[in-house]
């Protein structure tokens, strides 16, 4: 359930970025979602209608969804693996002791906006 | 597809929370207020260590408290039966405080004179360790039932802490809890983490905490 308030973030986000660049209606917005999260895309595909309801801006808008892998560097014998698949043990050596390379972050992406849903044109 | 235009934004969707936070230890250090923020799955025992602990420092600091629920006063009932001062906070069906959350919490708390503020946050080892609610030091309370696995599956919550207790430590004799892989477990993701093994019941190793609450809030009054 913690997708939701993070989505809801992530929407406000858009929706001010949107209104400062005199957008009116936004075709798609592409969220970035790091795979060492937590959070499951589907929940975000779920909610979206939800969050964004009552929203004329998000009317028709697309969810896109991009998975940034959660790789690590094994501290102990340089391995690189993805730490959801070996389930944060190093498939080389065993070892817990890690540097996280990525799949930790939310961003929010970029914004898609129609030619008509712009203010100035 | 083809006329669409495109806004390249790459921001972080945690960095406006991330603003009002860093907001919120900037407003407590100027009011020399040090907010704890406690986190820990539902049944730990946060209220009755908050408690406890409050019943030791309150002797030389003014204490308030911040109870984050979904729903109900139970707690803030609890804490005002002790005399402390209480603010309830619902989140609405959040499972989590957040920084604006709090920020409002603490306008309507009116506790600009108070030393410490705990905010006892939603009982969830995942959502809480996911929004920065602007405290000067989190800490994660688990419970010696709850087994000392919890850091191989809630990494997050033991990485972001400044301390993690360990608590109803009297109830050692009917769980197997091995102190030892915990702490191997909590240092490798977290190695400047401080450890507490405490019972509020009983109140075994509840004053090396408060020691702590003390230093840290003396650190932040300083700063």
């Amino acid at each position: 359930m913690h997708e939701i308030s993070v989505l809801k973030q992530a929407v406000d986000l858009a929706e001010q970025t949107a209104m400062d660049n005199g957008v009116t209606r936004i075709a798609y917005i592409t969220l970035e979602v790091g795979e060492l999260t937590g959070y499951l895309p589907v929940f975000f595909h779920k909610y979206f209608p939800v969050v964004t309801e009552n929203k004329p801006i998000f009317e028709g808008t697309e969810l896109h969804i991009i998975s940034d892998a959660g790789e690590a560097l094994c501290k102990d014998c340089e391995a690189m693996y993805n730490v959801m698949r070996c389930e944060g043990v190093c498939p080389v050596c065993g070892s817990r002791r890690k540097e996280i390379l990525g799949g930790q972050d939310f961003l929010l992406k970029e914004i898609g906006i129609c030619p008509e849903g712009m203010n100035n044109e | 597809m083809a006329n669409i235009k495109v806004i390249d934004v790459n921001v972080g969707v945690t960095a406006e929370n991330d603003r009002l936070a860093d907001a919120i230890r900037r407003r407590n250090l100027d009011n020399h207020t040090a907010l704890f923020n406690m986190m820990a799955s539902p049944g730990s025992g946060k209220t009755t260590l908050l408690l406890a602990i409050a019943e030791t420092l309150r002797e030389d600091f003014a204490i308030g408290v911040m109870e984050a629920d979904i729903e109900a006063t139970v707690d803030a009932e609890a804490m005002a039966a002790a005399g402390l001062r209480t603010m309830q906070v619902h989140t609405g069906g959040e499972c989590a405080m957040d920084a604006a959350m709090t920020a409002k919490a603490l306008d309507e708390f009116d506790g600009d004179d108070l030393d410490i503020i705990f905010l006892e946050n939603v009982g969830n080892l995942v959502c809480p360790a996911e929004q920065d609610t602007g405290a000067s030091r989190n800490v994660a309370i688990l419970s010696i039932p709850e087994g000392d696995d919890k850091p191989l599956k809630y990494p997050l919550m033991f990485e972001i802490c400044d301390a993690v207790i360990v608590s109803k430590i009297d109830t050692r004799m009917y769980f197997d809890f091995d102190d030892d892989a915990f702490r191997e477990r909590v240092s490798e993701l977290n190695p400047d983490c401080e450890l507490f093994f405490l019972s509020a019941k009983t109140g075994e190793g509840v004053d090396a905490f408060c020691d702590w609450v003390k230093a840290q809030t003396l650190m932040v009054k300083k700063a």
